[in-house]
């Protein structure tokens, strides 16, 4: 067997992985992304949910050749830090762009793209990535 | 048809993948003679990437369209996919687009299959449930990634690619209107796809005259005579194109000359998008037309069934063009492919796994 996906797990994080909906507090204003029940800045519990802008520039990235058993349709995977225009750092996948063209500073913005799937029967996991504008 | 009030186009929006793969790389892959291809009009088409689907392009041709619409997204009251090529066999497309675009719960919506038409019977659809008062607006996606077997006639045209629109009541901020509209549907066994079959068959003698040409006249014809237009009133007149030559054949013999065809006639640059296909071509002509003026859509599906519309360009539109790609810089940004990744894009190669 290969690759199964969570369904109950894909579901959760359905605003998370959609929409880049973060977690921000209410007390520093520190944004967590992925969303955060509990402030790891100053440890308040008072959090309440904003969409990302999903426009931002590459801070840094790795290149991913050797993937996890269910990916290797998606290798090369180009992994990034992107810094959104809010100031908040966020993991992502980068797309639509070649691993050699891909470059610190570039301006990229958010694309709703498929994660991965579980066999063909299984479920499809849609996720926000990064493409260059 | 003439819906009680006028309902028209707030926003519109396209998405076209970048990958491209030229029709001889694949012509000269299975064997056919150098520019067999010639006679479909069509140099290169598009090839969604690897995790690129139905889904994933109907949300970014929608999430133009709703740029362009500048409405809040969540006053969208209805949403729409038109696929022949949905990516689960049972489970909607329209509840991923709708919640990623964060339009959900308060919405109505389903994924409509006429093969390349789907999304034609959306905007008619929605065209009444604006005009009757039920809702304001709705959000009308054709999306596919369309399939084709290798090695099949079918694999140098057949490509990937998305269209929306955000359908209002006719209003300040719409940017065009329906005129009126007429359908002419019949049983015509051109083209079809069984259960779990993953390609489709065509019915070689019915392709072109008793399905695309006949269906598109009487449409065509049946809309000018109701709502007493020529060809000479339109400025535009966009066609269903699986092809590049289709469109302009049925042109000359709707009486259309080739100047009105060429600004919607996108397939010969990306290849046959099915259900996004007239409304690409839709797209373009809206970047380039002016208030004012008359233009003649005709979507066409398999199996069969053709719509026409009569559009009229509104004040306003200019100032939407730029505010999401166009469908040129859309068609300019791409990156070539050889058959290889064209063959793992499309799911022809995948690894085995136990
Ligand atoms: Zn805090």
């Amino acid at each position: 067997m290969s690759m199964k996906i969570s369904v109950p797990r894909v579901w959760r994080e359905i605003k998370a992985h959609y929409l880049l909906e973060a977690t921000v507090c209410n007390k520093c204003g520190k944004i967590h992304y992925p969303p955060r029940p509990i402030c790891d800045n100053c440890g308040n519990r008072n959090l309440f949910r904003r969409k990302l802008s999903g426009e931002g520039e590459v801070l840094t990235y790795t290149i991913q050749y050797i993937v996890l058993e269910g990916y290797r349709e998606y290798a090369p995977i180009v992994f990034a830090i992107v810094k959104l225009k809010e100031g908040v750092k966020i993991l992502a996948q980068l797309t639509d762009v070649e691993p050699e063209n891909v470059k610190i500073g570039m301006r990229v913005k958010a694309v709703l793209r498929k994660i991965c799937e579980d066999e063909n029967i299984g479920l499809i996991k849609y996720g926000i990535k990064f493409k260059p504008v | 048809m003439r819906p009680a009030r006028d309902v028209g186009i707030v926003g519109w929006g396209a998405c076209i993948p970048k990958f491209r793969i030229k029709c001889s790389e694949i012509g000269k892959t299975w064997g056919f003679p150098p520019e067999y291809h010639g006679g479909l009009i069509v140099s290169e088409k598009t090839v969604a990437n690897i995790d690129e689907d139905t889904t994933t392009m109907g949300w970014e041709a929608a999430k133009n369209a709703l740029v362009r619409a500048k409405i809040n997204p969540e006053e969208v009251e209805a949403i729409y996919v038109g696929t022949e090529s949905k990516p689960y066999a049972v489970k909607p497309s329209i509840t991923v687009i709708a919640e990623a675009l964060g339009i959900t719960p308060k919405i109505l919506g389903a994924d409509l299959e006429f093969a390349c038409r789907a999304a034609s019977e959306a905007l008619e659809a929605s065209i009444g449930l604006i005009s009757s008062g039920m809702i304001k607006y709705s959000l009308v996606i054709g999306s596919d990634t369309a399939q084709a077997s290798p090695g099949d006639v079918l694999e140098f045209t057949a490509s990937s690619g998305a269209a929306a629109f955000v359908l209002g009541p006719r209003g300040e901020n719409t940017v065009a209107y329906f005129e009126g509209s007429y359908s002419y549907i019949t049983d015509t066994p051109d083209f079809w796809r069984r259960q779990l079959a993953p390609y489709p068959m065509h019915g070689e003698q019915f392709t072109g005259d008793p399905a695309y040409f006949a269906h598109i006249i009487a449409a065509a014809k049946g809309l000018m005579n109701k709502l007493g237009l020529r060809p000479s009133d339109f400025d535009y007149a966009v066609f269903h194109q699986p092809n590049g030559r289709f469109p302009l054949k049925v042109s000359v013999k709707l009486g259309f000359p080739k100047e009105k065809i060429l600004p919607g006639l996108i397939t010969p640059m990306i290849g046959n998008t099915y259900n996004a296909s007239a409304l690409i071509g839709l797209c373009a002509v809206l970047e380039e037309a002016k208030p004012g003026q008359r233009i003649l859509l005709v979507p066409f599906g398999s199996g069969a069934g053709a719509d026409a519309y009569s559009v009229i360009v509104e004040d306003g539109i200019e100032e939407k063009v730029h505010l999401a790609p166009t469908v040129k810089e859309l068609i300019e940004d791409k990156i070539y492919i050889n058959y290889t990744y064209y063959a793992k894009f499309r799911g022809l190669i995948s690894k085995f796994s136990f």
